[in-house]
């Protein structure tokens, strides 16, 4: 196991960075720039290409890729340049990550509870009433847009019912934990329900699967019951295609709470990389896309890990 | 195995069922109780939303705060630094202009003790300091720090932003206690009201500190830009700032005007997404908000609890056109540019796009205003007979075909699709581009490919003189590519636009070398009549020439609670420094 984790470790480096290429190639072709944002459409050329200079633009690409990763290794992402300008990204970024982190767990976590139970019932009672309603209740909440959703949410609990934390914002569970969850409790299920729909539907499709297997009947015949054959057996073997999509979905709600937090007025990552693309600052969006990319790259190798341990079958030695 | 015996587990999906309600009515109930709205805020980590219990009052011993909502993130807290309209609504508490600029467009003395004329032919206005003013710190404020934040932004290596906004200022001397000159390379008679503008505030000498160490290149970042604490002189004092989050101010017990401050704190949110801003100003959560969107305006303003207010805007929108004669442009000739101008129903874009809010242009200025040629009041701008007539004599009278580029998001979009409906009836067929603001900034100042482009401008000084002045005059960078021959004419830019008029005075290569010299001469004046008379020649000139299509003037829209007192909403300048809150 060990050998194929630093195995994943090491192919890691190169997805990495393909990425940053990638995102710097983009960042960089796309056309105009950070100075013209900063100083204003009118700003005088002369100005204009000054300040190009001083930040280097102006520099063949490859050569600005090259001081940009090899200060990157060293962990110096530079400064901002118009988003918090003259403050150290990492310093932004940091700032921002607990909350969105937190926002990705606890609505993974919401998903998962809601998910399980309701793929389980609904695969159970396959063309029943509760699997007709699971399963509407299931494309509803992928076909509903997220920010929509959050939208709706505000207006029924912020002005209808003039809850006074139904309108966002986030103070840190370490300053206080029950403002906290109250913040969060909206932006968590918009960003939920969506993942749970997904992995409800996953989690119905392999019950199914598993429940028409044939150690299944061979456990009824053995007279055993229906709950337990469910519970223990069935459900823990229709996880294991699940858990990938669970962690896989891990990266995705941080791409998800993109909108969920500019709706909720969260300043997390979603809404940082947000401003960062409308002001053109370079450095914040490689180094988020950057962070971005990485959380999927470990998400997928903890996923692969976790997979070897629940399913003895699959080993990762190559035989 | 059959279903019918999965159903077994029947009391599974009860208990599922029981357990969910009661997990939810738990999560619920720990939700709605409790004190709500986060901590406060003033211990630096509550990084968002509002905060119910110290803002709601005006009872004694309890923080009155207000809140605010601005639609966009301010930059940075230099005042020689910052050119947008956000950090310059924070900063207007942080600071004090050197001179102000009233809700309704005046001027009126700031850190300095009069409105100075100006003296030496225009070429020099002298400023004396109010006594007794003292920054943040404790400090008074003396000429020598004025004297440092001029010359810092005046300092071309500092590459300050700010520095166009003091145009033809040389340079600058001492010419007593609190006394600093202002000495100009040619005679300005309006550099009063770019001055507040362009003096946003005076910091204590030397606070910028070194601009490159560390902070990035210069003209980005000194040590005010993220914490400008102890450096003004204005009504409130700097807290904190939350990117992306909020920036809280606490008052200033000793600020030098009466009356001011009327709260201990202000608290401005940044909110780019309207539907919550609104929602956090229905539900009480937010006391103010900038921007509100035309389409929720109606609604806001029939609540009981909301006051809002509408006054003529500082943003106009535009369709640039490319005067360049480039490959396939249509724009470069006259006629079609003329079949544009008369071919757009301003008042239908007025009503589609923005419900009314706001008034159709007749020129590049305020068609109510006496800076507006008075033939140009009386003309009919949307005349489809006339715009065929100026197709035909294009020599193309079925129409052509032009591009549109629009900037993606608010209402740029709608605005050029409106009008390629429009100028499809007469024949023009305009293909509609979104593209993102960055990508249309650089077309439209860095190309020559492009044709039209559907914009908006504001400008932040109420003097018709510097609105020509801005987007016109400069012959490298302007909103049109309209140049004239000079040797400091960039290589990607060639000599464009109409002849001068017959009978101009002098001898001048082209129209744009003609409208310079005259926007000179009225910036020179000091005479209102004759300058007014120049900006209405060269008003018309725009017009008749089809130089830029100017739609409208849209309004500002703003809301606030009733318990708000106070605030002052203006064109180019609200006042937030005398706002009170009440029950």
């Amino acid at each position: 196991m060990s050998r194929f984790v630093l195995k994943r470790l090491l192919l890691s480096i190169p997805v990495l960075l393909g990425v940053s290429v990638v995102v710097f190639a983009l960042v960089h072709l796309a056309p105009g720039g950070p100075v013209r944002v900063m100083l204003g459409p009118l700003s005088n050329e002369e100005l204009v290409r000054q300040i190009r200079l001083e930040m280097g633009l102006n520099r063949p690409l490859y050569v600005q890729y090259g001081m940009w990763v090899f200060d990157a290794l060293q962990g110096d992402f530079g400064v901002s340049w118009t988003v918090q300008q003259g403050t150290p990204v990492t310093d932004i970024i940091v700032e921002r990550i607990p909350l969105t982190v937190e926002l990705s767990i606890l609505s993974m976590i919401t998903a998962v509870l809601i998910a399980i139970p309701a793929g389980i019932i609904s695969a159970v009672r396959k063309d029943k009433p509760a699997d007709h309603a699971a399963r509407i209740a299931a494309l509803s909440g992928i076909s509903i847009p997220d920010f929509w959703l959050g939208i709706i949410l505000i207006m029924i609990f912020a002005v209808q019912f003039s809850f006074p934390w139904a309108t966002g914002g986030w103070t840190p569970p370490w300053v206080d934990p029950v403002a906290n969850l109250q913040q969060l409790f909206l932006p968590v299920i918009t960003l939920g329900t969506a993942y749970s729909a997904l992995i409800a539907r996953m989690m119905r499709s392999e019950m199914l699967d598993t429940l028409s297997q044939d150690y299944v009947k061979t456990a009824r015949a053995m007279g055993i019951g229906a709950r337990e054959i469910v519970l223990k057996d069935a459900s823990k073997n229709a996880l294991i295609p699940v858990v990938t999509v669970i962690g896989v979905g891990l990266g995705q709600l941080m791409n998800g709470a993109i909108l969920t937090e500019t709706v909720f007025n969260l300043p997390g990552i979603g809404k940082l990389l947000i401003l960062a693309i409308d002001r053109r600052d370079y450095r914040i969006i490689q180094a988020l896309i950057l962070f971005i990319a990485s959380v999927f790259v470990f998400a997928n190798l903890a996923v692969d890990v976790l997979y070897a341990y629940l399913d003895p079958r699959i080993r990762h030695d190559g035989n | 195995m059959s279903d019918d015996n999965i159903t077994e587990i029947n009391m599974d999906r009860r208990q599922f069922i029981a357990a969910a309600s009661a997990v939810g009515a738990a999560g619920f109930a720990g939700c709605t109780g409790g004190d709500s709205g986060g901590s406060g805020g003033s211990d630096g980590t509550e990084t968002s939303g509002g905060s119910t219990d110290s803002s709601s009052s005006g009872n004694s011993g309890e923080t009155v705060r207000v809140n605010v909502a601005l639609a966009a993130e301010p930059w940075n807290f230099d005042p020689a630094l910052w050119t947008d309209t956000a950090t310059s609504t924070i900063g207007g508490l942080i600071y004090d202009e050197v001179i102000e600029l009233t809700p309704d467009s005046e001027l009126q003395p700031g850190l300095v003790t009069e409105v100075p004329d100006p003296i030496e032919d225009g070429t020099a206005f002298e400023y004396t300091l109010r006594e007794g003013v003292t920054f943040h710190n404790g400090d008074e404020v003396t000429v020598e720090d004025f004297k440092y934040s001029v010359d810092w932004i005046l300092n071309p290596d500092n590459n300050s932003p700010v520095k166009s906004r003091l145009p033809f200022v040389e340079d600058t001397e001492i010419v007593g206690d609190r006394t600093l000159r202002l000495n100009l390379s040619q005679p300005f008679g309006t550099l009063n009201w770019w001055l507040t503008r362009g003096l946003e505030g005076i910091v204590p000498e030397g606070s910028r500190g070194d601009t490159s160490e560390g902070k990035g290149p210069s003209g980005l970042a000194t040590d005010l830009t993220q914490d400008p604490s102890g450096a003004g002189t204005g009504a409130f004092k700097f807290v904190e700032w939350k990117s992306g989050s909020h920036v809280l101010l606490e008052k200033n017990e000793d600020y030098w005007k009466e009356g001011a401050p009327a709260v201990d704190e202000f608290r401005f949110d940044f909110i780019g997404e309207d539907s919550t801003r609104l929602a956090n100003l229905r539900s009480g959560q937010l006391d103010l908000t900038d921007k509100v969107p035309p389409k929720d305006f109606d609604g806001l303003s029939s609540q009981p609890d909301i006051t809002t207010e509408s006054v003529p805007g500082n943003f106009t929108q535009v369709l640039y056109v490319n005067l360049m004669e480039s490959e396939g442009n249509p724009m470069s000739n006259r006629h079609n540019r003329r079949a544009v101008l008369f071919g757009i129903d301003r008042e239908e874009i007025l009503d589609e796009v923005f419900y009314g809010q706001g008034a159709v242009q007749k020129g590049p200025w305020y068609p109510d205003s006496d800076w507006t040629s008075p033939k140009l009041k009386e003309m009919q701008m949307y005349d489809p007979e006339k715009a065929k007539k100026e197709l035909e004599l294009a020599g193309n009278p079925d129409g052509f075909e032009m591009d549109i580029i629009a900037t993606k998001g608010s209402w740029f979009k709608d605005e050029a699709v409106v009008i390629q409906n429009q100028l499809s009836k007469i024949g023009i067929e305009a293909t509609v581009t979104a593209v993102d603001k960055s990508t249309l900034l650089n077309q439209v100042y860095s190309t020559d490919t492009w044709h039209a482009a559907m914009e908006d401008w504001a400008q932040s000084i109420p003097v018709a003189t510097s609105w020509l002045d801005a987007g016109y005059a400069d012959n490298n960078h302007n909103h049109n590519n309209w140049h004239h021959p000079s040797d400091d004419l960039e290589d990607i830019y060639a000599p464009s636009g109409p002849a001068a008029p017959e009978d101009a005075e002098g001898d001048f290569s082209n129209g744009h070398e003609w409208y310079v010299s005259k926007l000179r001469e009225a910036q020179a004046s000091t005479d209102e009549q004759e300058q007014k008379e120049i900006v209405w020649e060269l008003e018309e000139y725009l017009v008749e020439h089809g130089i830029q299509i100017d739609i409208a003037y849209v309004n500002k829209l703003e809301a606030w609670r009733n318990a708000i007192n106070d605030y002052e909403v203006g064109t180019f300048q609200d006042n937030y420094r005398f706002v009170s809150k009440g029950e």
